[in-house]
C-alpha cells in the first residue's frame, strides 16, 4: 500500500463474524488506519495460525461478535481453539499490544462474551492493552456505531501518537480512494447467453455446504386482516442428504428483485453492458482479505452480480459517502456528500439514512450524478449477507433414506414491512424475497448447527423443559417439542408459554398445540396481548404460573428456553423469573439473581433472540 | 442468608463422645442434596462441637451468595451427596480457592466420599493443597504451612505473573510450581504438539476468563440520556417514550407532506393523470406550485424540514415525476 510509513510488522486486524457485521467493521478499521498511512493486514481469524504467526505482529486488533450461548463465531473457532491451548507460556504475547471490539446485544446474559473472552486471553498471555475495549450494543440508540466510533477514534488517536506522521505528511482524507482489494472488470464485448430462464430464480450462489432444495409451500399464517404477514415456509430436502437437530438454523442468501437491479443499472448508466461477461480480479497480498461469501455466481455479469452479491437496498454507512464523492462532477452533489462524511454532520447523516431506512439504491438515484466505475462496484456496495432462520421442524425420527425420500424443512418468517418518512414502504431484503417464493421455486440453503438446544444425548436435554417463546420465537421450540415427544419419548414435563397479538390473528400452530395439550404431552399457557383491554405478555404469564414454574425449574431442574424478538421481551422475562424465584424461594433479590446466573452457567437458561 | 442458623438448630442431647478438634473451628460443607436429608446432616454434626462448627452449603459458595472467613478453620469436612458420588470432582476452582483461603496453615480437608481426590488430584494441587494419604487410605488435603501470607487475593494480578497457572483461574499460589507446564520453545513461534488440540482437557476453560479473569478496561458507551450538542435517538429497546415520540414526529411530518402534496395536486389538476398502475403523477413544472427554496427537486438530502416533497424521489426541474401513492396499511 502506497504511503505506508510504519516500519516493521503491520497492524493485524482479525475478526470473527457470524453474519458479517464484525467483518464490515474490521474492514472499516483497516481503511481508517490505511488513511493514517499505517501498514495494515486484515483477515478472518481462522485464516491465521496463531502459533506460527501471531507474535510476529506487535499490534493486534480483534473484532468479534458473539454467537450461540456466548461463543466465538464459526470463522474464528479454529483460531480460538488454538489460542486456548494450556501449554502456551504466559509471556508468549509479551510486547504485543492489542485491543478488542465486540458486536453484541445487551439483552443477552452473555453480552459480548466472545470479545470479552478474547480480551481476557490476550491479557492472560502477557499482551498489553493498547486501548480500552469497545463493546457495541445493538440496543444502543445508535446501534453498534454508538460505541464503535468512539472506540475507533481512540484507537486512531493512540496509534497516531505512537506512529506520528513526519512533518508535511497528512493523513489521507476521508474521500481519498484506497486501492480496491479486488474488483470486477468487463472481459468481452459480446453479451453472454444465460442458460437459465430466470437469472434471479434459477441461479444460486454456491456457498460452502449449500444445497438447492424446492419450495413446497409458502403459506401466510396470520389472519388477512392482521397487519403482520408471517409465512410458514416448507422446503423439501432430499432425504438421504441431511440431518438437523432442534435449535439448528438454515442460512438463506437473499436476492435483489429484477426491477431494483434494472433501476440501478439505469441510474448508473450501465444498462448497455449489463449482460456482458465480467472477470473477477484480486490484487496479490491485499491489506484486507475479504472474500465474497462462497463462489461468485456463474455466469458473472453486472446483472447477476447485482442480483446475487451486492446489497443494493442496505443502508449506506458513512464510509460509503467518502467513496462516492469521488465519482461525481456535480459540485452541489459533491459538497453535500462530503458533508455526510464529516463527523460534525452525524445527525444529518442519521436523519438522511438510518432514521428513514434509506437504501443505497435510493441515495444513488437521488445523487444521480454519481457514476460508480465498474471496477469499484464491489468495493463501494456491501456484499449481500446470508440470514439465519431457526428450523421449525424436526427430522431426527427419520432414518437415512433413499435420495428420493423428501424431508420437510420448515421455517417461520415474519415479513418485514414498515413505513418511515419516505413515501415508499420499506421492506426487508430477505423477507421480501422469501415472501415472493412460490411452490416449486428452487432455494439454496445451508444448514448451520445451533447451540440453543443441547444435544439429545446429554443430561440437560433430558430434563423437563420450560419454553418461553412469543411470536416467531416458537419456531425452534416446535422443532424441539416434536423431537422430544415423538422421537425421544418425553411425553411429560413440557411447558410452553406462548405469546402473540391475538388468539385469532397470529396464534401460530394453534391446532398442533391443542392436540398436544389434549394428549397431555404439553402444558400450554398463552398471552394474547390485544385480546383484552390491558396488554398481556409472556412475563405476566410467568408471574401467574409461579408455582408451576418453581416446581419445574427449581425442584425438577428444568431447562428454560427463551426465544423470540430481542429488546424488551428477554429482559422482562428474566425479571419475571427472578420475581418467581424470590417469591417461591423466599429469597432476597440477589439470591434470585444469582440463581438465574447459576442456571445460565449450568446451561439451564438458554436464549436465542433476534 | 445464613443457612446454618437453622441447620444447626439441632437438639441439645447430642453425645459428644467422639468430638474432634474441640479447641479449633471446623467447617462442614454440604452439597445441595444433603439439605433435604436432615438426618444425614445431624448424624455428621453429632461428632462435632456445635459451638465451634460452621456449616455452609456448597452451592451457595459457588453462587457467591456467601463467602468464607479467611484463615479460620483447622479442619474442613465435605459431606457426601447421597444422590451423587462425585461432588468433590465438581468443586469449581473458585470454590476450592475460597475453601483453601478459609483454612489455617496445616488445616485438613477431608470428604466423606470414598473416592475423594483419588483420581485427578491436579485441581487440588493447583489450588495449593498438599495431597496426603490417611491411615485408612483415604485422601486428606492439607494447607501447607509455607504459603506465608494469610490472605490470598482472589483477583489475578497480571503484573506479578510469572509461571502462573491461570488455566484454572486460581489465584497465585506458590506451592505448586508448574506441575502442568511441559517444556515449551519460546520465541516467535510456539510449537504445538499434535495432542495439544486433541481434547478439551488440553485447553483452558474459556468461561473462567469471564468469571475470574482480567478483562481490561472498557470504553463506556454513552448512556440513554440527552447530551449537549447531540440530538437524542431512541434505543432499540426504548422504554422512555422517545421512540414513540420520534415515530410520531415522522408520522406527523409524513401526513403534513401528504396533505400539502394533495393540495398541490388539486391545484395542478390539469397535470395529474392516473396511470394503469394506480400511480399519481405530479407535475412539478407548473409555475408557483413547487418550491420556495428551489432545492426540493434535488431530493431529501437537500430538502428542508417541512418540505411537502419529503420522502419522494428527486426529480429534474421540468420533468414529470411519478409518485407511488399506493399506501400499504401498516
Amino acid at each position: 500500500m502506497a504511503g505506508s510509513l510504519l516500519a516493521g510488522s503491520p497492524v493485524l486486524i482479525l475478526y470473527a463474524s457470524e453474519l458479517g457485521t464484525a467483518a464490515d467493521l474490521a474492514k472499516e478499521v483497516a481503511h481508517t488506519l490505511l488513511r493514517r498511512r499505517l501498514n495494515v493486514k486484515c483477515m478472518e481469524a481462522n485464516e491465521l495460525d496463531p502459533f506460527t504467526s501471531l507474535p510476529i505482529y506487535k499490534t493486534i486488533i480483534f473484532l468479534a461478535s458473539t454467537t450461540g450461548q456466548g461463543e466465538i463465531p464459526m470463522n474464528g473457532k479454529d483460531f480460538w481453539r488454538k489460542f486456548l491451548v494450556k501449554r502456551i507460556p504466559r509471556d508468549w504475547l509479551k510486547g504485543v499490544e492489542f485491543t478488542t471490539f465486540g458486536c453484541g446485544d445487551s439483552t443477552y446474559l452473555k453480552y459480548n462474551a466472545a470479545a470479552r473472552k478474547i480480551h481476557g486471553r490476550f491479557l492472560q498471555l502477557g499482551a498489553t492493552q493498547m486501548v480500552a475495549r469497545g463493546e457495541g450494543d445493538e440496543q444502543h440508540s445508535e446501534g453498534i456505531d454508538g460505541s464503535f466510533f468512539p472506540w475507533l477514534e481512540m484507537l486512531v488517536d493512540t496509534l497516531s501518537m505512537k506512529y506520528p506522521l513526519p512533518d508535511g505528511v497528512e493523513p489521507l482524507p476521508a474521500d481519498h480512494l484506497l486501492e480496491p482489494e479486488h474488483f470486477v472488470t468487463l472481459t468481452s464485448h459480446r453479451k453472454v447467453t444465460y442458460l437459465v430462464r430466470d437469472v434471479m430464480k434459477d441461479l444460486h450462489v454456491q456457498r460452502p455446504a449449500s444445497r438447492t432444495c424446492l419450495i413446497v409451500r409458502n403459506k401466510r399464517v396470520t389472519a388477512e386482516s392482521h397487519w403482520q404477514d408471517v409465512r410458514h415456509i416448507t422446503i423439501s430436502v432430499p432425504g438421504s442428504s441431511v440431518r438437523w437437530a432442534p435449535g439448528d438454523t438454515v442460512t438463506l442468501l437473499p436476492k435483489n428483485f429484477p426491477e431494483d437491479v434494472e433501476e440501478f443499472l439505469v441510474c448508473q448508466g450501465l444498462i448497455d453492458v449489463a449482460d456482458h461477461p465480467l472477470g473477477f480480479m484480486r490484487i496479490p497480498n491485499p491489506a484486507v482479505e475479504s472474500p465474497l461469501p462462497g463462489r461468485l455466481v456463474q455466469p458473472l455479469t453486472l446483472r447477476t452480480l447485482l442480483t446475487h452479491h451486492l446489497d443494493l437496498t442496505s443502508i449506506p454507512r458513512r464510509a460509503f459517502f467518502g467513496m462516492i464523492a469521488n465519482f461525481t462532477d456535480n459540485k452541489v452533489h459533491k459538497e453535500r456528500i462530503l458533508e455526510f462524511t464529516n463527523p460534525e454532520y452525524l445527525d444529518e447523516l442519521y436523519d438522511y439514512t438510518t432514521r428513514p431506512r434509506r437504501s443505497i439504491l435510493e441515495v444513488l438515484q437521488e445523487f444521480s450524478s454519481v457514476k460508480i466505475p465498474i471496477n469499484r462496484l464491489i468495493d463501494v456496495i456491501p456484499v449481500m449477507r446470508a440470514r439465519a432462520f431457526s428450523v421449525a421442524s424436526s427430522n431426527t425420527g427419520h432414518s437415512p433414506g433413499s435420495f428420493d425420500e423428501k424431508i420437510d424443512l420448515e421455517i417461520l418468517v415474519a415479513i418485514v414491512k414498515y413505513k418511515t418518512i419516505i413515501k415508499k414502504t420499506r421492506q426487508g431484503v430477505c423477507t421480501r424475497w422469501l415472501a415472493s417464493l412460490k411452490e416449486g421455486d428452487p432455494i439454496s440453503v445451508v444448514f448451520q448447527h445451533g447451540t440453543l438446544v443441547p444435544h439429545s444425548t446429554t443430561e440437560l436435554y433430558n430434563k423437563p423443559t420450560v419454553m418461553i417463546a412469543p411470536g416467531t420465537g416458537v419456531a425452534p421450540m416446535r422443532a424441539l417439542l416434536r423431537e422430544r415427544i415423538f422421537d425421544k419419548g418425553h411425553y411429560l414435563k413440557n411447558t410452553l408459554i406462548f405469546g402473540c397479538r391475538g388468539k385469532d390473528t397470529d396464534f401460530f400452530f394453534q391446532e398442533e398445540w391443542v392436540e398436544l395439550v389434549r394428549r397431555d404431552f404439553l402444558r400450554l399457557n398463552t398471552a394474547f396481548s390485544r385480546d383484552q383491554p390491558a396488554k398481556r405478555y409472556v412475563q405476566h404469564v410467568i408471574l401467574e404460573q409461579a408455582g408451576h414454574l418453581w416446581e419445574r425449574i427449581f425442584k425438577q431442574g428444568a431447562v428454560v428456553y427463551v426465544c423470540g424478538s430481542s429488546g424488551n421481551m428477554p429482559i422482562a422475562v428474566r425479571e419475571a423469573l427472578i420475581k418467581v424465584f424470590q417469591e417461591k424461594g423466599e429469597w432476597e433479590k440477589e439470591v434470585a439473581v444469582a440463581y438465574l446466573a447459576h442456571m445460565e452457567k449450568e446451561g439451564r437458561f438458554r436464549q436465542e433472540t433476534w | 442468608m445464613t443457612p446454618h442458623s437453622t441447620l444447626l438448630d439441632t437438639t441439645s442431647d447430642l453425645e459428644l463422645a467422639t468430638t474432634i478438634n474441640t479447641n479449633s473451628k471446623t467447617l462442614i460443607l454440604c452439597p445441595p442434596a444433603v439439605s433435604s436429608r436432615p438426618d444425614l446432616l445431624e448424624k455428621s454434626l453429632s461428632t462435632f462441637d456445635k459451638s465451634s462448627t460452621d456449616v455452609q452449603m456448597l452451592d451457595r459458595l459457588s453462587l457467591k451468595v456467601v463467602n468464607l472467613p479467611i484463615s479460620a478453620y483447622s479442619s474442613v469436612l465435605i459431606l457426601t451427596d447421597p444422590s451423587s458420588t462425585a461432588v468433590s470432582q465438581e468443586l469449581e476452582p473458585y470454590v476450592l480457592q475460597i475453601i483453601f483461603n478459609s483454612m489455617l496453615p496445616k488445616a485438613t480437608l477431608r470428604s466423606q466420599e470414598e473416592a475423594f481426590a483419588r483420581g485427578n488430584s491436579l485441581q487440588f494441587l493447583v489450588a495449593g493443597f498438599m495431597v496426603e494419604k490417611d491411615v485408612d487410605g483415604s485422601i486428606i488435603l492439607i494447607r501447607p504451612e509455607f504459603t506465608g501470607n494469610a490472605s490470598v487475593p482472589l483477583k489475578v494480578r497480571r503484573k506479578q505473573r510469572t509461571d502462573d497457572l491461570n488455566e484454572f483461574n486460581t489465584t497465585k499460589t506458590e506451592p505448586v510450581a508448574a506441575t502442568t507446564e511441559a517444556p515449551v520453545i519460546k520465541g516467535v513461534g510456539f510449537v504445538l504438539n499434535d495432542d495439544d488440540l486433541e481434547d478439551d482437557d488440553d485447553l483452558i476453560d474459556e468461561d473462567t476468563l469471564l468469571e475470574t479473569g482480567d478483562l481490561g478496561t472498557l470504553i463506556q458507551p454513552a448512556e440513554c440520556k440527552p447530551s449537549a450538542g447531540k440530538r437524542r435517538r431512541a434505543c432499540k429497546d426504548c422504554t422512555c417514550g422517545l421512540r414513540e415520540e420520534l415515530e410520531g414526529e415522522d408520522k406527523a411530518k409524513r401526513e403534513a407532506a401528504d396533505k400539502a402534496l394533495a393540495a398541490a395536486k388539486e391545484k395542478v389538476a390539469a397535470g395529474v393523470k392516473l396511470t394503469v398502475n394506480d400511480l399519481a403523477e405530479v407535475d412539478f413544472t407548473v409555475a408557483g406550485k413547487v418550491s420556495s427554496c428551489g432545492s426540493c427537486y434535488l431530493g431529501d438530502a437537500f430538502r428542508c424540514a417541512g418540505c411537502p416533497y419529503i420522502g419522494l424521489p428527486a426529480f429534474k426541474p421540468g420533468e414529470q415525476v411519478t409518485v407511488d401513492l399506493d399506501d400499504d396499511q401498516l
